[in-house]
């Protein structure tokens, strides 16, 4: 049994979004669509005010509101957590949009490039037509850690196993892997620091854990 | 730079808005078609085409802002647990029914589209309910909500196409007040529920506050007047029936228009703890957008 996760330390993000970069370059995301990016919170009132980088996404739940919403069957839940999406056979009506908490989907009708309305060589290189008119979203780079484990590498381990954003991260604030494995580094860093998910208080059981501060 | 407050939705715009307002008001407008054709069959003609023609407008317009309308009949295929898929199998039933029913007279088979018409608008009222990412929806008081104006949408209909016709069922306009009153408290509960601090964005209650007296007042307590008089005073009795219902049908398609599209801020984004930076060193987390 495996259940893949993301640890994001908060004690180390510096918001640099070099993940929100990786991800758009792996995944040659239309311009405003981002399936990783990190939020800059202000919290606190004056003078006393703090600043956290949170990185965000889709949580890949263990309840995934967007699964039970989904009038076609396409949204799914594999074996390791991971919610993925059929894209052949989605309608692209966005009832799993409004009911992600999360705001990790996204509906893009036609094609859209970055610079003038023509591609670049990633864009052209990574076009699929299947994502038009239907939902997207973050699937923890699922080709990735398929690729990756057919030629036994450890996803979280292996950087050719592991989703791009991780591999990317310059402050060493993402971590991936198996929360079954008690050896995997999300497992370690999960018991050695205190976590919380977010929106938790909706049912959702988020497989994105945050850290904040040691045991 | 992505905002961390609650945003308005753009997901659903006007085209879901009118399928929820033509679904409602179109369901509601069959229930009492089925029952005033136990009078006068005629009323299957009269009122049940224009209901079906509401109903359909509707999902027309869902169809068309979706991004694959030539998949739609995959719209059928998570019954087991999408409410959109409920939906669309109550309308793929009630359409066959309620045509045959319109078509040969038959008040009975006319009565069971009514119930698979009510069915549809019970399934409109889960679907907001089950959307989590937006809290003004998956408030569970939305169901009555939803409910009750279909209804309350649907007798004012009733009144304003038999305005009409020379005979019409006495018993509308006594429906209507209790249609309205029905709504009047739903919506009253929905609110209270919304106010309760952390239960809403900040502007989605904002929203809420700016219609919650035209709603009230126009919507409910104005019509529910002029029905009183209209049942004292016979003479002219059609028309006040006829601008009461205006007014009733006017707010409920007001109501919806606005929660689906003005209301509708999403979940935002929440941190339970802030990051220790030093040991030890913790803060409390924030929900900015909140109440």
């Amino acid at each position: 049994m495996t259940r893949y996760v993301m640890v994001a330390d908060l004690r180390r993000c510096v918001g640099c979004q070099t993940c929100t970069a990786a991800c758009k370059v792996a995944n040659a995301t239309p311009p405003w669509v981002q399936w990783r990016w990190v939020l800059d919170v202000e919290y606190g009132e004056y003078p006393d005010v703090w600043r956290a980088f949170v990185p965000v996404g889709c949580q890949h739940c263990a309840n995934p509101p967007c699964l039970e919403v989904c009038p076609s069957g396409t949204t799914w839940q594999r074996g390791d957590g991971i919610v993925a999406i059929n894209y052949d056979r989605c309608i692209g009506c966005s009832y799993c949009a409004v009911a992600c908490p999360y705001q990790a989907r996204y509906k893009v009708d036609g094609a859209e490039y970055a610079y003038d309305g023509s591609p670049m060589e990633v864009e052209r290189a990574r076009e699929d037509p299947r994502r038009l008119g239907v939902s997207t979203k973050c699937d923890f780079c699922a080709d990735r850690i398929d690729q990756g484990k057919s030629r036994g590498l450890i996803p979280g381990q292996d950087p050719e196993a592991t989703p791009v954003c991780v591999n990317s991260c310059i402050a060493n604030t993402l971590y991936f892997g198996d929360l079954k494995d008690p050896q995997s580094a999300v497992s370690r860093l999960l018991r050695e620091n205190q976590s919380f998910r977010m929106h938790e208080e909706l049912g959702t059981e988020p497989g994105f854990y945050y850290l904040w501060e040691k045991k | 730079m992505r905002a961390v407050e609650p945003e308005l939705q753009r997901n659903w715009g006007g085209q879901a808005a009118a399928n929820f307002i033509g679904g409602g008001a179109g369901a509601g407008l069959l229930l009492f078609t089925a029952l005033a054709a136990y009078q006068n069959s005629l009323w299957l003609y009269r009122t049940g085409l224009p209901a079906l023609a509401l109903i359909g407008t509707g999902l027309t317009c869902v169809w068309l802002e979706i991004g694959r309308p030539w998949r739609f009949l995959n719209v059928l295929r998570h019954g087991g647990s999408s409410w959109m898929s409920r939906e669309a199998l109550a309308a793929s039933a009630l359409f066959p029914v309620a045509l045959v029913a319109i078509a040969l007279h038959l008040r009975g088979l006319a009565l069971i589209a009514a119930l698979i018409g009510l069915a549809f608008i019970y399934c409109q009222a889960r679907m907001l309910k089950a959307a989590t990412g937006i809290p003004v929806w998956r408030e569970p008081a939305i169901v009555p909500l939803i409910l009750s104006t279909g209804l309350t949408e649907g007798a004012a209909l009733f009144i304003i196409v038999a305005a009409a016709f020379p005979a019409r069922p006495r018993w509308m306009l006594p429906v209507l007040i209790v249609a309205l009153v029905g709504r009047l408290v739903a919506w009253q509960t929905y609110r209270a529920h919304l106010r309760v601090p952390g239960a809403a964005p900040r502007r989605s209650v904002e929203v809420l506050n700016q219609i919650h007296e035209p709603v009230r007042i126009a919507g409910h307590l104005l019509p529910l007047g002029l029905l009183m008089i209209a049942l004292a005073v016979p003479p002219g009795a059609r028309l006040l029936a006829a601008v009461a219902a205006g007014l009733s049908l006017a707010a409920g398609w007001y109501l919806k228009y606005s929660l689906v599209c003005r209301a509708s801020y999403n979940q935002g984004f929440a941190i339970v703890h802030a990051p220790a930076r030093s040991p030890g060193y913790g803060h409390a987390g924030a929900k900015p957008g909140w109440t």
